[in-house]
């Protein structure tokens, strides 16, 4: 489902699939290690689009990726979740949110050294997948990404 | 003497020793040239060395620790400036930095170790190129690790020696391993100086000296040993003026008493004193005395007949036989005894019977007289000779008091053996024999002490004129090597005082810039650096002293004085003590290597240091390895462009090492894109919509990296506390806000701000694109735009 983003300005870019995206960072020229950045480009998109997927029974504003740290918390009260979920759910979250924290710094430009280290990116990829098998426990509709860094180290 | 005047400079080289000589009073000056003449320097320095300041063109290293076959090029601008090369750990910075470090040192040994032998690829190559601007030399260094010069046709030679010598002196390359034994333990502080402190030519003129001086020494002693031998003599000869003389004047006598001492030992004789006149030493022959004891017997048994005192009856007989007296003849013939007138006796037969009798006995009785007095005669040598007045006298100077008794013994003895007469017995024979026998024995003592004691006189009294005379040859042999000794004392003195005023003046520019490069890298610390000095003997060899302060406290001083030094502190210690050394006037390199120089340090002595290097930049090449970015972080917010390279590992395995010059890491990336997206168009990389959203989101990365450090640069040039940087970026989420920040920060600094509109578009297609939005337009157009936002960005510094 193609997403709108809430900037005006970014209303009238279409969004790109995430799997034509993951292809994408797997058919980039250069090693693991030199398409990090990329890798972490699409575990971000990831993250944004599944805050932004949450349904209003989360939360009533409109689907976005603003106020992604907002949005992912709340779900941590979607209805029918029992106290074990929630706490795991919890859990997941923080996981999932330390790295948005840390891909932003690195895309913002925040670390002078683009490239994010390999070991953070597999522990950014584990915490990603977990956000989205835990929202959305349906039968994934996308490769995981750790799969689709396995093709890329593969390559 | 000639008023000596200090020397003006460091002696460094024999050149500069035989200047100094001229400021020597001349019995030094001479022994000093003599011994530079004798070393015969080759020269002075090399032109190479002289030809500095030397600059590194490249590095080219394969085969060496963690590089492996595919070899690495750093290339480098060979002129004054700042070069970051930074990587992450395992690239290979430290690699490149040993093997630059080992061909430029032309191979000397290093203080850590390293792998000897490259596991994946054992054919090591490495060539540093030096340039002064005028020409270049190329410093080759093979799989032996044997480091030749190469030359513009390719012939290899030696690395020049004062050029090895310069690089131990000055240090211009200082590998991690290398602090780290002052980070470890500060008190290694002089260990970390000591070629700096080296004086090669100084401590070799002080090594022939002490050849000379043990050569004088062993002189001197002989002089002295021939002087106590001599003095010996003289003093056993008893001649009391000679010994005094020689006593006073010592074993080196000046002319004068020279020739008193040649005046006296005339007068010793020259020959051995005249004989004490011992009487030998007498013994008892026992066949001799047997026979005496015999002949004395016999005597005494013809003594005992009636032979003794039958003289006048024999005589009576023998005149009434003889014939011829009338009456008697009647007589005989009418056998008429004369005597008693009886007659018919036969007294004829019967007298004549008597009278052969008693001549018989008597016969006996002479012979046994003349046994006994042959047999005395025989016992002479049994007995002492008479005692002569030179033993007499000698004898009676002895404070023994039976000598006296034994005198008359002997006095007695010899009377005995002068007149036998007076023994007419066994007994008294046995008597007198064994008196002498004792008096033999006793004598024979006595005589050996006289003789020996005498010996001693006659050998003493003959040698002392030989012993005198040995001394003053001895002496008039080693007296060129007694002086000399005397002058080499002086000089070898004077040398000491030159290395240690040698070793004050390298140390104090090196010691006050110390302190004040502690005080520039540690200026928020309540710890101060309030001395540092070289102490170790007169040489001051051993240790470098530290007063430290915590404020106004004086810590306690010693070895373990700087054990209050936290890491960060001592890596700043070991700095601040390299960077002295490496930079003092006189040195031909112009270039500065460093490795992994803040390690430990935080963020404000990163600063420091960043600032301290801008300046040192001005006047040197400086080429620092790093894995970590805060130093050209710092270094741009300080306003300064580096040089940037950065080093990382890439191909299957990554064994090969990519350098790539990143002074502007946005425009590298664009750079990047760039290849990429013209390599693009054999096989697609992706959907269109994916590779222009990828392309734009690193577009906005490039873009927001440069944003970001133009911002912390200007933060720091307008003085705005780097929480308050944090604070603000914290506040620009977007690139939009970055840039805006950017232009608050620009305005403040009084410079151009950018004008963002002309950028919006692009800035509003970059951000989307980095959440996963394709804006349309050809990605290679997007970058060129992005190219625009960057060098704006980057032309508000500049």
């Amino acid at each position: 489902m193609p997403f709108k983003g809430s900037g005006a300005e970014m209303a009238t870019y279409p969004d790109v699939h995430v799997a034509d995206l993951q292809a994408a960072c797997r058919g980039w020229p250069g090693s693991r290690a030199e398409k990090a950045a990329l890798a972490a480009l699409v575990l971000r998109v990831r993250i944004e689009r599944a805050a932004a997927r949450l349904p209003s029974t989360v939360i009533a504003t409109k689907p976005d990726i603003s106020m992604i740290e907002r949005r992912l918390y709340l779900s941590i009260g979607e209805p029918g979740l029992s106290h074990e979920a929630q706490i795991r759910r919890m859990l997941v979250i923080a996981g999932a949110l330390q790295a948005y924290v840390a891909i932003c710094e690195i895309l913002h430009g925040r670390d002078p050294d683009p490239l994010p280290s390999l070991e953070d990116l597999d522990a950014w990829t584990v915490a990603v997948d977990a956000l989205d098998e835990d929202l959305y426990p349906a039968p994934a509709t996308v490769p995981r990404q750790r799969e689709l860094l396995s093709a890329v180290t593969e390559k | 003497m000639v008023a000596e005047q200090a020397p003006q400079r460091v002696l460094l080289t024999w050149a500069d020793i035989a200047a100094a000589a001229s400021g020597l009073e001349p019995g030094m000056r001479d022994l000093l040239l003599e011994l530079v003449r004798a070393k015969n320097p080759i020269s002075a320095t090399s032109v190479t060395t002289a030809d500095g300041p030397w600059f590194v063109r490249n590095m080219h290293v394969r085969g060496h620790i963690g590089v492996g076959a595919e070899a690495v090029d750093l290339p480098l601008k060979p002129t004054t400036g700042l070069t970051i090369v930074s990587a992450r750990n395992g690239t290979g910075k430290t690699s490149i930095a040993d093997g630059a470090r080992h061909a430029l040192s032309g191979g000397t040994k290093r203080s850590y170790q390293v792998l000897a032998e490259n596991v994946h690829y054992p054919y090591r190559d490495i060539v540093v190129t030096l340039s002064n601007g005028r020409r270049d030399i190329e410093i080759v260094c093979g799989r032996d690790e044997k480091v030749q010069w190469r030359d513009a046709n390719g012939i290899l030679s030696l690395p020049p020696a004062d050029w090895t010598d310069a690089f131990g002196r000055y240090m211009p390359v200082l590998l991690y391993p290398e602090m780290s034994q002052v980070i470890q333990d500060p008190s290694n502080l002089h260990a970390f100086l000591k070629d700096a402190l080296e004086l090669t030519a100084l401590e070799e003129l002080q090594a022939i000296l002490k050849t000379d001086r043990e050569k004088g020494s062993a002189a001197r002693r002989a002089v002295e040993a021939a002087h106590a031998s001599a003095l010996s003599g003289v003093i056993k000869a008893g001649h009391q003026e000679l010994a005094a003389t020689m006593r006073d004047c010592g074993a080196f006598p000046d002319k004068e008493a020279d020739a008193r001492i040649q005046a006296l030992a005339a007068t010793l004789p020259s020959t051995a004193p005249p004989p004490l006149g011992l009487p030998d030493v007498w013994a008892m022959d026992d066949r001799r005395r047997e026979r005496a004891i015999n002949a004395l017997d016999r005597l005494d048994a013809a003594a005992r007949s009636d032979a003794a005192g039958a003289a006048a009856l024999l005589g009576l007989l023998q005149k009434a036989l003889v014939p011829g007296d009338a009456r008697l003849d009647h007589l005989r013939e009418r056998d008429v005894c004369p005597v008693c007138q009886a007659v018919g006796h036969d007294w004829t037969r019967r007298a004549t019977e008597e009278a052969d009798r008693l001549r018989t006995a008597t016969r006996d009785l002479r012979a046994a007289n003349h046994a006994v007095t042959a047999a005395l005669r025989d016992l002479g040598g049994c007995f002492p000779a008479a005692l002569t007045d030179s033993l007499r006298r000698t004898l009676a100077r002895m404070d023994d008091p039976t000598t006296e008794l034994r005198i008359k013994q002997w006095d007695r003895l010899v009377r005995v053996a002068t007149d036998m007469s007076t023994i007419t017995t066994v007994t008294s024979l046995i008597e007198a024999l064994e008196e002498s026998v004792d008096l033999a024995a006793w004598y024979t003592n006595i005589r050996e002490a006289l003789l020996a004691r005498r010996d001693d006189v006659i050998a003493a009294k003959a040698a002392v004129r030989v012993h005198i005379g040995a001394w003053m040859d001895i002496y008039a042999r080693e007296r060129p090597a007694v002086d000399r000794l005397a002058v080499a004392d002086r000089l070898d003195r004077r040398v000491d005082g030159w290395i240690r005023t040698a070793r004050e003046d390298i140390f104090a520019p090196i010691g006050n810039e110390v302190m004040e490069l502690w005080s520039i890298l540690n200026p928020d610390a309540d710890l101060k650096l309030t001395g540092i000095a070289l102490t170790g003997g007169t040489k001051l060899r051993r240790s470098v002293a530290l007063n430290l302060a915590d404020g106004d406290v004086a810590l306690p001083t010693g070895k373990n004085s700087s054990a209050v030094l936290s890491t960060g502190q001592r890596n700043a210690l070991s700095l601040a003590t390299y960077l002295p050394r490496a930079t003092q006037p006189g040195s031909p390199f112009g270039f500065l290597i460093l490795d992994d120089p803040i390690h430990a340090f935080d963020k404000g002595r990163v600063r420091y240091l960043a600032q301290h290097l801008m300046t040192l930049a001005e006047r040197f090449q400086v080429v620092v390895f790093t894995h970590d970015d805060r130093l050209w972080r710092e270094l741009r917010g300080l306003g300064a462009m580096p040089t940037h390279i950065q080093m990382d590992r890439h191909g299957d395995g990554q064994p090969q090492v990519r350098v790539r010059n990143v002074a502007s890491p946005g425009i590298q990336r664009l750079d990047e894109l760039q290849r990429v997206l013209g390599a693009e168009k054999g096989s697609p990389i992706g959907t269109p919509s994916a590779v222009i959203s990828m392309t734009l989101a690193m577009c906005r990365q490039a873009v927001d990296t440069e944003v970001v450090a133009q911002i912390e640069l200007l933060g720091r040039r307008v003085g705005s506390p780097e929480a308050t940087v944090i604070a603000d970026l914290r506040g620009a989420k977007k690139t939009l806000d970055q840039l805006e920040l950017l232009n608050r920060y620009a305005r403040r600094a009084g410079l151009q701000a950018i004008a963002l509109n002309a950028f919006t578009p692009t800035i509003h297609a970059l951000n989307g694109a980095a959440h996963g939005r394709a804006p349309d337009g050809d990605p290679k157009l997007w970058v060129r735009q992005t190219r625009r936002i960057i060098n704006a960005v980057q032309g508000i510094g500049s």
